[in-house]
């Protein structure tokens, strides 16, 4: 599979208090498309800042990111915003629906950001948010009548609607329950067996389970990667067991 | 209190950029109130102090000499509401002018008085910096009123040159002398000057009143005209002077600016007012969780709300603070100007009162309005203020939904943002309306009187030319007018009646009318009917607005005037503004023979050609014509040279008062003075007099028109600077209230530009609404104001271009307030 988003020599660093802290450090790495990416790491070893990284909503301090064979590390703010509204789709930890659009309305302001507006556009967001279950009664509410299951499915179809080359996770079903969490990583590997590419960060073992690669982070730099099936294809247990131990190895 | 202060202080570290535009605002509001307010007290005083130093009448009354029968004093004594009065009488000169330091002439009415005169009418007291010796050396000496010491710059010792047609007349300053009169210049001149200027000038007598405390002086006014009219005494160039009405024309240049000045400060209260409501009401949105965290931890929202009200009561404090000082400086400008526009001192003394009150109220209105708004805090218990403020969304309707877009989706999201926050966008349409009322107005106002002298043009009602020519009723009219108009440097000739000649009665509306008579109107320039058309026919009439209005008469009725117990009736085909002269009706000469058989113009517009100056056209009429039948005729000339000179000059003193007065055609003389015979005719006195009307009446009307342009320029940069300072802080509140929406659009891909372009397209609705409603508005004010300054000429397309302008400008302000969404880091936001 092809590369679709590469970094050389990666540095992101951050000033605090005088003292500068380098959160990633001379980081190669290569997605490849149509890959299930998940970023792993323990907390402060850059998983985050490596995911803004790489989408365009953070500049590096050093080093190259190549969206293709195009650089974007000397993009300006206002080029990577065309970048990430043409190319990305973002899932947040905290769904960051806008508290004042209706559900609709949230959906089609990710939309039109990168396209105009059709009919086709209107049927397509109608066709995907009854795909995620949120049915027509629920259009014209708002973030705070729905529960966050709800809000993060809505952020999902708002983050697909322009079919982005890349779809960036951070930590997706962090503030959700059990059930919301598992119903939200079924639409993602849907979304992955449908050829998405997705690149995701988390700490929790199951939805890493949902990758095909897993890349462990310590101290901003990518210590091990680790190759899975797409899920559901091959044992559970196994797949389970497999990265189990290949956390254990990096000392997770 | 302590806690309060603490949070307070929070707050206004938080805000620190709107905090100070508010603080600004604030600052300017009071700079203006208190420096208005405090200055208006000052120059109120300037007028009544003045009259009471220098003693003069406060009523007056004033007619021709030739009119004076001293048994009218009879009327007057038998009066006893009269406390005491006197005689006193003077020259009136009110076509002679001054050379300015480049030699230009300029109008300048004055009166000459003797000393014993000037101490009849006020306590003529002169102040001089010569001793009595080097006054009494001076050949021509003259005192002159305080005020114009400042503003002709003279010193005692400097020559002053007065003129008159083609003489000059030079005195030296001897002393200058308090005056309350002011409208005219009193030069106080030795007897023998005065006895040489009677010739020259009209002997106007003035008897000046003291009316009993109680006593009515309009009332004494109408008693003693019609006790005069039953008893047989001629009032026709009899008049009053009011000092009411001196009172309050007094200083009404600096009162229109002070009073312009004052509705600019409570725009910009009221400005204040809707962006601390807006401020805050945004402010408890966006903090909506920390409220409830403290709410939380056990701080009741009444203390809330008093950390609100302290946080405004700080900003107001500094910008009253700031203000008052700055308006201490402001007062010392505005009763400066007033001084050198009026010549007299006003006291710089600033009353401390009018200032603390004015510092109080903004600083309570502030507090106060904060305190009031803060309180919307009760409606956020914390477990509501967690959920950031549930009940406040609205759950209903969804404005202008996206699905529906049809063109760009940042016009979209602007006009949702509009619709969404409709409430909020009240108050600011409403301030903007406000504000763009005041530029549209000011801007109006601007154009029409710095056009100068074409504002009085626009809108004399009277018609303006260059120099108009009265002519003794001997001279034969059409001669006259051919050897005019053959002239070169003469453009074109009008005869006419002189202005305020003819009075007509309107019979049924039992009022007084002034009569405008020209043979064609559609030959004059600056009669310009604002309804209707001219008068064509001998039953047609126009009359001028006010008096239209004033006595309920409009285009199409008809009107029966009367003179000399004739009436007929008229049609009014067209109604005219008139600054010069609100009661005026405008006849033919055909219809005011209707009334008056025998009526023949006795003056003459006439209007300069090309390349030809009015100065230089007066200078060579009065060479080609000679001295006038008003200068020849005075009995009271002092003959001066030898004995033919003297000879010639009473012959033309008798001659003048034939033709003048007597009506005599041509009067030929043939004297025999030893074996010389000396001889003479009356064919060179055929003009009264030549005015400049346009000159007298720009020179009287141009403070006004210039104090007034001037202070409307200020108050469009002010408005325009309020508006900035409106639209700065309405744009840091949105910006930091929808920090996260902006944060996650950017997430989104939308650029920075793109999120100002939709921020400020938001007010945009606002901002047209208010440019429509305050364009309305100022030009129904500006109707309205033509009722009482004549036509004003509204140009459609300029008012267009300016409120292109306008709304151009509040974008711009508003696209470079919102430019704080490029500090926005989608990153801090998503990792916070």
């Amino acid at each position: 599979m092809r590369s679709i988003l590469r970094t050389e020599k990666l540095c992101k660093s951050f000033s605090n208090g005088g003292v500068q802290q380098h959160v990633i450090k001379n980081l190669d790495l290569e997605i490849r498309e149509q890959d299930f990416t998940v970023i792993m790491g323990a907390s402060g070893s850059g998983k985050t800042t490596l995911l803004y990284a790489l989408s365009g909503m953070d500049k590096p301090s050093l080093g190259k990111v190549y969206f293709g064979d195009t650089d974007i590390s000397e993009y300006t703010n206002d080029q990577l915003a065309v970048f990430r509204r043409n190319h990305c789709g973002f899932v947040f930890q905290s769904i960051y629906l806008l508290d004042h659009m209706s559900v609709f309305d949230n959906i089609m302001t990710g939309a039109l950001a990168a396209q105009k507006n059709s009919p086709e556009l209107v049927q397509k967001a109608e066709a995907l948010l009854q795909k995620v279950g949120i049915g027509k009664e629920m259009w014209n509410k708002y973030p705070n009548q729905l529960s966050g299951g709800e809000c993060q499915r809505i952020g999902i179809v708002r983050a697909v609607i322009n079919e982005p080359e890349i779809l960036f996770a951070d930590e997706p079903t962090g503030s959700l329950n059990f059930a919301a969490g598992t119903d939200v990583l079924d639409i993602f590997t849907e979304l992955h067996q449908k050829g998405q590419s997705i690149v995701m960060v988390t700490h929790d073992l199951k939805t890493a389970l949902r990758g095909s690669r897993i890349i462990f982070l310590r101290d901003g730099s990518a210590v091990g990667e680790h190759l899975m099936q797409p899920y559901g294809t091959d044992d559970a247990k196994a797949r389970r067991d497999g990265l189990q131990q290949f956390l254990d190895e990096m000392g997770w | 209190m302590t806690k309060i202060l603490r949070l307070a202080r929070a707050n206004l570290r938080r805000h620190k950029t709107e905090s100070v535009l508010l603080g600004i605002l604030i600052l300017l509001c009071v700079t203006l109130l208190s420096g208005a307010f405090p200055a208006e007290h000052n120059i109120r005083r300037i007028f009544p102090e003045l009259t009471a130093r220098s003693g003069a009448w406060p009523l007056r009354i004033t007619m021709d000499q030739q009119e004076y029968d001293e048994h009218i004093l009879s009327v007057l004594e038998a009066d006893d509401r009269i406390a005491r009065y006197d005689v006193y009488r003077y020259l009136s000169a009110v076509s002679t002018r001054i050379p300015d330091e480049t030699g230009k002439e300029t109008v300048f009415l004055a009166d000459f008085y003797t000393a014993e005169n000037e101490q009849r009418f006020e306590q003529f007291a002169p102040e001089s910096a010569l001793t009595e010796s080097e006054i009494a050396s001076i050949e021509h000496p003259v005192y002159i009123p305080l005020h114009q010491k400042k503003n002709l710059n003279l010193h005692e010792g400097d020559p002053f040159t007065i003129i008159n047609g083609a003489r000059k007349y030079t005195f030296t300053v001897a002393g200058f002398y308090e005056s309350g009169y002011y409208d005219v210049t009193k030069l106080v001149v030795s007897d023998a000057d005065y006895a040489v200027l009677k010739s020259i000038f009209l002997p106007t007598v003035g008897i000046g009143l003291e009316p009993k405390d109680s006593a009515d002086a309009r009332q004494i006014s109408e008693d003693f005209f019609r006790t005069c009219e039953a008893e047989g005494f001629s009032t026709e160039t009899a008049y009053f002077t009011f000092e009411q009405d001196m009172r309050s024309t007094f200083s009404a240049e600096i009162n229109y600016v002070l009073k312009i000045i004052e509705i600019m400060a409570f725009i910009i209260l009221a400005a204040v007012a809707v962006m601390i409501g807006y401020r805050t009401v945004s402010d408890i949105r966006d903090q909506i969780v920390p409220i409830g965290v403290l709410e939380a931890l056990g701080y009741h929202s009444g203390e809330i709300a008093l950390s609100y009200a302290a946080e405004y009561f700080m900003t107001a404090l500094a910008g009253c603070t700031a203000g008052t000082a700055l308006g201490f400086v402001l007062h010392r400008v505005l009763v400066g100007i007033a001084e050198s526009m009026k010549g007299y001192p006003a006291g710089r003394d600033i009353c401390f009162r009018t200032v603390a009150v004015i510092f109080a109220a903004v600083l309570l209105s502030v507090t106060l309005l904060a305190f009031l708004k803060a309180r919307a805090v009760r409606k956020y218990p914390p477990v509501q203020a967690f959920r950031r403020g549930i009940q406040d969304h609205h759950f209903g309707k969804s404005h202008f939904p996206l699905r529906r877009t049809k063109r760009s989706v940042h016009l979209r999201l602007a006009v949702k943002g509009f619709a969404d926050h409709a409430k909020q966008s009240i108050g600011l349409t409403l301030v903007m309306s406000i504000t763009s009322f005041a530029i549209v107005l000011c801007f109006i106002l601007y154009s029409f009187l710095g056009r100068g002298f074409n504002v009085l043009r626009a809108i004399a009602g009277h018609e303006l030319s260059d120099v108009t020519a009265e002519v003794v009723y001997s001279t034969d009219r059409d001669a006259f007018r051919a050897e005019l108009e053959a002239m070169p440097e003469i453009r074109k000739v009008l005869p006419t009646s002189p202005l305020g000649s003819l009075t007509l009665r309107a019979v049924r509306e039992k009022t007084e009318l002034t009569a405008d008579v020209f043979r064609d109107y559609s030959e004059t320039e600056n009669i310009i009917p604002c309804t209707g058309r001219f008068p064509q026919h001998s039953n047609e009439v126009m009359l001028t607005r006010t008096a239209a209005s004033v006595n309920r008469l409009k285009t199409g009725d008809t009107i029966e005037l009367e003179y000399n117990a004739i009436r007929r009736e008229y049609l009014i085909t067209g109604l005219v503004t008139s600054l010069v002269n609100s009661n005026s009706v405008y006849l033919t000469e055909d219809g005011m023979k209707q009334l008056y058989p025998l009526y023949q113009p006795t003056a003459f517009e006439i209007y300069a050609a090309e390349g030809t100056e009015p100065e230089e056209l007066r200078k060579i009429l009065d060479r080609q014509f000679g001295k006038s039948a008003e200068q020849l005729g005075n009995p009271e000339t002092v003959l001066q040279g030898d004995t033919e000179s003297r000879i010639r000059q009473r012959a033309e003193q008798l001659m003048a008062a034939m033709t003048e007065q007597d009506g005599a055609a041509h009067v030929e003389y043939a004297i025999r003075c030893g074996d010389r015979m000396i001889s003479g005719n009356s064919s060179g006195i055929r003009v009264r007099s030549f005015m400049n009307t346009t000159e007298v009446l720009t020179a009287v009307t141009k403070k006004l028109c210039d104090a007034v342009a001037l202070t409307t320029r200020m108050f469009m940069y002010i408005s325009a600077a309020v508006v900035m300072m409106i639209l700065s802080i309405l744009m840091e509140s949105e910006v930091r209230e929808q920090r996260r929406s902006l944060g996650i659009m950017k997430g989104m891909g939308y650029t920075a530009k793109e999120l100002m372009l939709q921020l400020s397209g938001r007010i945009m609705p606002s901002v047209l609404i208010a440019v429509a409603v305050g364009t309305v508005l100022a030009s129904a004010c500006a109707k309205l104001l033509e009722n009482f300054i004549g036509s004003i000429p509204v140009s459609a397309a300029e008012i267009l271009l300016l409120d292109l302008i306008q709304t151009a400008f509040c974008f711009g302000c508003a696209y470079f307030g919102a430019r704080k969404i490029k500090q926005i880091s989608v990153y801090e936001l998503m990792t916070e």
